[in-house]
């Protein structure tokens, strides 16, 4: 049967499940070993992001007849029930040998157009298919109500990000030779590959005041592919020394408000790279278009210190696994003098922290952030003490967490750790976090983690969402 | 409203079946919800009462935080207790209640178990 050719998916898994996964197809043995992955289906943004790593028993549920291996009916059946449950697709996994490139056997297609058909109208939403692996390669065959789609590649996220495609890609073809001599001395440290990847990301930056200004400026002169600046702030006089690219003539007047922060980070970006795609968001967060934006992304950067934007960005960054560097830099006076003073860059998401395990969002403040402005200040249960901020604090935080950006996507980084970093200015140490107690039940990442558009994100609600 | 909300409101109003429970949608997917007719006991001035919260689009991560009574609520006898200051509710005159709950657990406590506790507290305090 003709089917229409749909666009290309990526699937998307942490670090720590495609080890699993990895481990459990290369086996000493040379042979074929077979899997399902249970992903969370992000339709926008066609990707699949994986939930559950279902490893089949050799020789039990999966099993040699022939030439070729197959799933055993009993396990595909307790696969499909457990994609059902949770609204997940369905993708049979298996290996071939090789290196470098892979792709599907006639006799693996023909076992999808036998089977898959069968396996769309039991689960009747999400997609099904399979994925082929050979070392450093990945090939897939989805299938959807409306047609059929390979997989463009598969990225795999944590301390070391890696991509795997069909066949290993030309990168440096994709480097045009003007930005390979513009970038030539960070090419040198990255490789064409890494700049090239660079110039392929889009990265969401949620807050664009002291931190979050700081952060698109680099961004921008490292050479990423777009920005998304998400900030529902005007500059007031008193910020103004501290967000970056802003003038007086942005500060309010008796005339007119203060300019909007995700322009003047707009403006600031135009001067360096004219040509770079530059969403703006003068929108809270929680803001489903804003929220939309964000999800689309390959990174986030959390430079908002709302427990709403951290609660928001917590869970898009474990829902849809994108990595996220949370920033923070703070000084804390106790009784006329400064009792500690602080920077502090966090990973979450992927293999990374949560910020409900570790203590870091409270409910409590959850709920005052929420409510309307007039509400908002009746109901503070700590009177607002302006906290201090300094330019140089911010640009450690900062500079932490875009260092952790640039070596974990670029593949550089060599520790596994994605533990948190802190800088303490008052004794000059660098110190790792030590975290809050983490909760003993945590409701929020482990029923988030890879479900994409399958749970609602904690977002405003609109008449269209109902 | 969120589901979340729809579900607490469903919740309360099982909870409180014998009182009347009003809501109005706040537009952003939480809802202000009041139950009338608590009874606080003699030791009160009136000795009823109502309750209202507002659960906002993060319910139910967020607290429910914070809960309003009427305005002229007297304790007999005695000064009403700490946690109590004067407010509005939905642009009335009320007393505003700052009972938060440190360790929130989402799924596990309920704006209608909160509101009972808020009540109880309102009655012992």
């Amino acid at each position: 049967m003709a089917q229409e050719q749909l666009k290309p998916w990526v699937v998307v898994s942490r670090s720590s499940d495609w080890k699993r996964l990895e481990k459990h197809l290369f086996q000493a043995d040379g042979h074929e070993h077979g899997a399902v992955l249970c992903c969370g289906v992000d339709k926008a943004n066609r990707r699949l992001i994986v939930r559950h790593v279902l490893l089949a028993k050799d020789a039990s549920d999966f099993v040699q007849h022939g030439y070729s291996y197959r799933l055993e009916p009993a396990f595909i059946s307790r696969a499909l029930t457990k994609c059902k449950n949770e609204g997940l697709s369905y993708i049979a996994v298996h290996n071939h040998g090789g290196h470098g490139s892979v792709a599907f056997s006639r006799t693996d297609l023909a076992s999808h157009e036998r089977g898959y058909p069968a396996l769309l109208s039991i689960l009747s939403g999400p997609p099904v298919g399979a994925l082929v692996f050979a070392h450093d390669a990945v090939a897939g065959d989805i299938w959807e109500p409306a047609g059929r789609a390979v997989v463009e590649s598969m990225v795999v996220c944590g301390a070391r990000r890696q991509e795997f495609f069909p066949c290993q890609l030309p990168m440096r073809a994709m480097l045009p030779e003007e930005v390979n001599e513009a970038f030539e001395a960070q090419v040198h440290l990255l490789g064409a590959r890494g700049q090239a990847l660079l110039g392929r990301l889009q990265v969401a930056v949620v807050g664009a005041g002291g931190a979050g200004s700081m952060i698109l400026q680099a961004l921008t002169h490292l050479g990423v592919g777009g920005l998304v600046s998400v900030d529902p702030d005007r500059l007031e006089r008193s910020n103004r020394p501290r967000v970056v690219y802003a003038t007086p003539d942005d500060e309010p007047t008796s005339r007119r408000m203060g300019t909007l922060k995700v322009d003047i980070a707009k403006r600031g970006a135009r001067i360096v790279c004219p040509d770079m795609p530059f969403e703006t968001y003068p929108l809270s967060v929680d803001d489903p278009s804003a929220a939309a934006a964000v999800t689309r992304c390959d990174a986030i950067f959390l430079a908002a210190d709302t427990a709403v934007a951290r609660h928001v960005v917590n869970a898009i960054s474990h829902q849809y696994l994108i990595p996220t560097f949370q920033v923070g830099a703070k000084a804390i006076p106790v009784g006329g003098r400064i009792d500690s003073a602080f920077a502090v860059a966090r990973i979450l998401g992927p293999d990374g922290l949560c910020m409900w395990c570790a203590g870091l969002i409270d409910s409590t403040k959850l709920q005052v952030d929420a409510l309307p402005p007039e509400e908002r200040a009746a109901a503070e249960y700590v009177p607002g003490v302006r906290q201090p901020s300094v330019y140089t604090m911010n640009a450690m935080s900062s500079a932490l967490a875009l260092n952790d950006f640039l070596f974990t996507f670029t593949g550089l980084q060599r520790s596994q750790d994605l533990g948190p970093r802190e800088y303490d200015f008052l004794n000059r140490r660098a110190l790792r976090t030590v975290l809050g107690k983490a909760r003993r039940v945590c409701a929020e990442c482990e029923r988030r983690r890879g479900r994409a558009d399958g749970l609602r994100l904690p977002i405003r609600w609109t008449p269209s969402a109902a | 409203m969120t589901p979340e909300v729809a579900q607490a409101l469903q919740e309360i109003r099982a909870t409180f079946s014998e009182n009347q429970v009003e809501h109005t949608e706040d537009g952003a997917g939480g809802a202000y919800i009041r139950v009338l007719g608590l009874d606080l006991g003699e030791g009160f001035l009136p000795r009823q009462c109502w309750l209202a919260v507002h659960l906002t689009h993060m319910y139910p991560a967020a607290d429910v935080y914070p809960q309003f009574t009427n305005a002229a609520l007297e304790r007999v006898g005695r000064p009403l207790g700490p946690a109590l200051s004067a407010a509005s509710w939905q642009g009335s005159p009320a007393t505003q209640i700052s009972r938060k709950s440190t360790g929130w657990r989402a799924g596990i406590d309920t704006a209608a178990t909160k509101l009972t506790q808020v009540l109880q507290w309102l009655k012992n305090s």
